[in-house]
């Protein structure tokens, strides 16, 4: 018996040790990724390069160029919902070389340190890229994601349904379309940064306590005329095709996502103002192909592939894309778009903003 | 004259059989043992010490007890305990009127229809739950199929908005997600009670209802008692089916622990949050185990 028990623990021990390794394993560097050399640089990729970003980044469509260039990459792609799922998949030990980086998520990616600096002399339009200036585009002065990518937020609405438009949030909360709207609901931050605007406060993002609170209550006293808080643009479209929502708030990309399953719907930007995502790559600290991490770096922010991101409703960041963007989506990808709208950013207390939102769905 | 010598039979002889008998059961026990280990004591390790931790993955942590106290002292938390208790019970509830009559159909009344609607059933649950969950939309939405039917009989002039977007939809959505898990065992339970029994309490002048209560129920309770653990329990931590058909009303548990770690990137909160699931539904579960057997200790 005694053996017998004196084996369990063993057994137990043993199959702890790859869990506990694992625990230990390597956490990666934070040293600057080191940009290949201009003779490397001219070279094709090689090896094994692992992309981990939002499915509508790493489209066929999107990469065919970069594998063609680059015949003997093996390119491995994974998808994830949010910077959040991708910081908690690479903490369990999910290893990608290239990590699609949001600025309004980016803090738990930087939180577990699993990014490395970007060495911007390897990127060759770097000088031309919109947004390179975003304060959260630096961390500590050294450059953590390549931005790629932008699109604002605004109001979705159903032209059929309502055909004389609608302008601005307190339109959208009026009991006219009382139990016909949608609120994103994926995050703490799009509800109440929407009830910040509609509330006409300046920083939807980093509101105090106070502002937080009567957001928080907006929303709480709304319960009745908002029939879904969707979390994601799919379920978002689902409710625009069944007819259960007239109106949301939403980004241009999604509405175009729904004129594209020939929906009747339209984008605005409401009077209360407008925000802005703004999201692009950067490389982890695992990377293990760093050379071809860059390689896909510089093709997504060459202009052939922003071209190419143009055609899915982005704004594009690379003003050289703009002769080779079809003309349908010259207005809708050209960066002077979003001009003047609020960068979408990760509140500083975001404790406080997801008890807000948890009270709001406690009603 | 040489004395002979007596063959005592050797050690060397025995040992190998005596080692190879007690060796042989652990060795086949190690592959089990080592997964079960492996896949769920660990993780559970892991989830048990995360909730005792303070600070992120990187930065400093140490040995806590805020993570509980945090949530236990929080009355928001207790009010969507509440919420997610009055969903769960009646989710189960409504699972248990439908499954054991369905279980009782099964076991005693579908003949050679037995196999192929057990099978059905079974097939029923392989179905992704995101499709089901808006096959549901379909069915109760604003434009679904039972506000159609209902308009074009002439019922109602208007569709019924109450059917979807509410905590009544998560109710039908979590009811019908986890049936088969119900149904399973309490059928099992039922194969194994010999329908004369039912027979003998007629001609003992019992009525359907008494033979249910006072024959049937006590027979079937560890049936009733494994579909409990198999769907009370998960139902608790669900966020699914809140989320897509919760409305602005539906938010359960499952959200919070979602949210804490997701959005909060809180891996201590949600661990701890988990924990006190988890002792709650080891709580439950041994008070369900006790009155299963007073049940059956009671026919």
């Amino acid at each position: 018996m005694k053996h017998l028990k004196k084996l369990t623990i063993l057994i137990a021990l043993l199959a702890a040790i790859p869990v506990l390794a694992a625990c230990g394993s390597d956490s990666g560097t934070t040293e600057e990724a080191t940009a290949p050399t201009q003779a490397e640089a001219d070279k094709p990729a090689t090896g094994t390069l692992r992309l981990f970003a939002y499915d509508d980044t790493v489209t066929d469509e999107q990469l065919n160029p970069f594998r063609k260039a680059n015949p003997d990459v093996d390119l491995k792609i994974a998808t994830f919902n949010s910077n959040e799922e991708a910081a908690a998949k690479l903490a369990g030990g999910f290893e990608a070389d290239v990590v699609e980086v949001c600025l309004d998520e980016a803090e738990p990616l930087l939180q577990r340190e699993q990014l490395r600096p970007i060495d911007t002399s390897g990127i060759t339009d770097w000088n031309d890229l919109e947004f390179r200036d975003q304060p959260q585009v630096r961390q500590n002065g050294e450059v953590i994601m390549i931005p790629l990518s932008a699109g604002p937020y605004g109001i979705i609405y159903n032209t059929e349904e309502i055909p004389e438009g609608v302008e601005s949030y307190e339109q959208m909360f009026s009991d006219e379309f009382a139990g016909k709207i949608a609120v994103e609901g994926s995050s703490s931050v799009a509800p109440l940064g929407v009830a910040a605007l509609t509330l006409g406060f300046e920083d939807p993002f980093n509101m105090d306590s106070e502002q937080l609170e009567e957001a928080k209550q907006f929303l709480i006293d709304h319960q009745d005329d908002i029939r879904s808080y969707p979390d994601s643009d799919s379920d978002m479209v689902n409710l625009f095709k069944t007819g259960e929502v007239v109106v949301a708030n939403g980004g241009r990309g999604t509405a175009q996502d729904m004129q594209a399953e020939g929906l009747p719907v339209e984008w605005v930007a409401p009077t209360e103002g407008t925000w802005s995502w703004i999201c692009g790559l950067g490389i982890t600290s695992k990377a293990q192909n760093t050379d071809a991490a860059y390689k896909l770096l510089n093709f997504y922010a060459s202009p052939e592939a922003q071209a190419i991101s143009a055609t899915n409703g982005f704004v594009i960041t690379n003003p050289k894309a703009e002769p080779l963007v079809p003309k349908k989506y010259k207005q809708t990808s050209n960066p002077a778009s979003i001009e003047g709208s609020i960068p979408l950013t990760q509140p500083d207390d975001m404790a406080a903003y997801t008890k807000a939102w948890q009270e709001v769905r406690t009603g | 004259m040489g004395v002979p010598v007596a063959h005592v039979p050797t050690v060397t002889g025995e040992r190998p059989g005596r080692l190879s008998r007690m060796l042989r059961p652990l060795a086949f026990m190690s592959l089990p043992t080592s997964v079960l280990v492996l896949l769920f004591l660990v993780p559970m390790g892991i989830l048990v010490y995360f909730s005792f931790q303070y600070g992120d993955l990187t930065g400093q942590s140490g040995f806590t007890l805020t993570n509980f106290s945090d949530i236990l002292s929080d009355p928001l938390y207790r009010e969507i305990a509440w919420t997610t208790f009055q969903i769960a019970t009646i989710a189960m509830i409504a699972q248990l009127i439908v499954g054991i009559p369905l279980a009782y159909v099964l076991a005693y009344k579908a003949g050679r229809f037995e196999l192929p609607l057990l099978l059905a059933l079974v097939l029923a649950d392989e179905l992704n739950p995101m499709v089901r969950i808006y096959a549901w939309r379909m069915l109760l939405g604003r434009e679904g199929l039972i506000n159609e039917a209902l308009m074009s009989i002439g019922l109602i002039n208007v569709p019924i908005d109450a059917l979807l977007f509410n905590k009544f939809s998560v109710i039908v959505v979590l009811s019908t997600s986890y049936l088969t898990y119900t149904v399973i065992p309490i059928y099992a339970s039922m194969k194994a009670v010999d329908a004369g029994l039912f027979e003998a309490a007629r001609d003992m002048g019992a009525g359907w209802f008494t033979t249910f209560r006072r024959v049937l129920l006590p027979l079937i309770a560890p049936g009733i008692f494994i579909a409990l653990l198999l769907v009370y329990v998960p139902l608790f931590t669900d966020f699914a089916a809140p989320t897509l058909v919760g409305g602005t009303t539906g938010y359960m548990l499952g959200n919070v622990v979602s949210d804490l770690v997701l959005e909060n990137g809180n891996l201590n909160a949600g661990a701890a949050m988990s924990f006190l699931m988890l002792l709650a539904a080891g709580l439950f579960s041994l008070v369900a185990y006790q009155l299963s057997r007073v049940r059956q200790g009671a026919r």
